[in-house]
């Protein structure tokens, strides 16, 4: 069974308080207000000395579980929200590869789902590592996948969607292996809305009426497929867009809103496909997760299309 | 509320609680506008975590929500 053998999260240190951001992406004082009262974004994070590079290595850098078990990694996947973060030939992801002894595997780009491809990638990884069935079942020495997510906020798009959310800056690394004991996959459902393509913006109301529905729907699915009910959830591992769509959510789903992660939402912004990785490293720091926890995650990526997509995940 | 509605919406015409809010245009971006310029003006905090925003279909709803949901500010 797909498993998270390790998590390693890079936030810049560094705070920008929406405010000194409002000039350059033309906010109004009100939109600003609207951000910090309700939305509850106060500030993201910026490492204006750090390359796309730079940052991932940064993750990269605290996957101690990375060492010495760089022959065992057969995929790298990159899951991204943006289609392009570099000029061509300029390929951080292969600059990572060749940086951490990487070489030999296989790695890719996923972006398709934007913000939700996090949660794909993962899914991807762990149905490569199982149809890899010549290495056996062992945990401990099968092969592995190097997840990577993070990115620059270098254009406006990428920087903030005017009435929803404030993106920040940071980067993740994180090892999946296909039959491993710790923080085990149980089930993972995405539903993927093409007609919520936002460079025409003609069904925009329509995404904003029926973006909470939808994502409930693909909770209630994962539930289903993985056998459980909310009250088995320990916790949700939100996708951080802004603070009002969680508490909506939870009045939807009827699920207490004290057992959604929202402590990075205020601090980091909405960290692309990184939320799901730092939100589980805040959850496993404030010791919200005991072994055996059923937890969930979800996301909504939007864009070029919509995806709702929701894992849920055993400690 | 009304007042302050028909002011956000930029509509001349009078608002009656009775309107519903989608035929008037206010989207969920606009509605938090009106919540943050209704605690601005009212001195007031508004408990929006409550607020099922599927049972807001008219003005009066809206209107009924904040007297009931909001202490000073």
């Amino acid at each position: 069974m797909t498993a998270l053998e390790a998590v390693s999260v890079y936030l810049p240190p560094v705070r920008i308080p929406i405010e000194s951001l409002a000039g350059s992406f033309g906010l109004t004082d009100m939109q600003v207000k609207v951000f910090r009262r309700f939305h509850g974004l106060r500030e993201v994070g910026r490492d204006p000395d750090a390359s796309l590079f730079d940052m991932l290595m940064k993750a990269a850098a605290g996957l101690d579980a990375l060492r010495g078990q760089e022959h065992r990694v057969r995929y790298v996947l990159y899951a991204r929200t943006m289609p392009v973060v570099a000029p061509y030939p300029v390929n951080p992801l292969h600059e990572v590869c060749r940086a951490l002894g990487l070489d030999h595997a296989l790695a890719f780009t996923v972006t398709h789902q934007s913000c939700a491809s996090g949660l794909l990638a993962i899914d991807m990884a762990g149905r490569l590592l199982a149809a890899d069935t010549a290495d056996g079942q062992d945990g401990q020495a099968g092969p592995l996948a190097l997840i990577l997510s993070g990115e620059k906020a270098f254009t406006r798009e990428a920087q903030v969607f005017t009435d929803t959310t404030i993106f920040g800056e940071g980067a993740s690394a994180c090892l999946v292996s296909a039959f491993g004991a710790r923080d085990r996959l149980l089930a993972y459902a995405a539903n993927v809305r093409g007609e919520f393509d936002s460079v025409t913006g003609e069904n925009d109301p329509r995404l904003q009426r029926e973006y909470r529905p939808s994502l409930a729907e693909v909770i209630r699915q994962v539930l289903d497929e993985a056998g459980l009910t909310l009250d088995d959830i320990r916790v949700v591992l939100p996708h951080n867009v802004n603070l009002v769509t969680w508490q909506r959510m939870c009045m939807l789903l009827k699920f207490p809103l004290d057992r959604v992660l929202l402590d990075n939402i205020p601090t980091s912004g909405h960290v692309f496909c990184t939320d799901a990785f730092a939100n589980y490293k805040t959850a496993c720091e404030r010791g919200l997760l005991q072994p055996g926890d059923r937890y969930l995650a979800a996301a909504v990526g939007a864009g070029g299309g919509a995806t709702f997509a929701a894992m849920a995940f055993e400690h | 509320m009304t007042t302050v509605l028909a002011e956000l919406l930029d509509r001349p015409e009078p608002i009656t609680e009775d309107m519903r809010l989608m035929e008037l245009g206010l989207s969920s971006t606009f509605g938090l506008e009106l919540l943050l310029r209704l605690e601005d003006q009212l001195l007031i905090l508004i408990d929006v975590e409550l607020m099922d925003q599927d049972q807001m279909k008219t003005v009066g709803d809206l209107a009924t929500f904040v007297a009931g949901h909001s202490r000073p500010g």
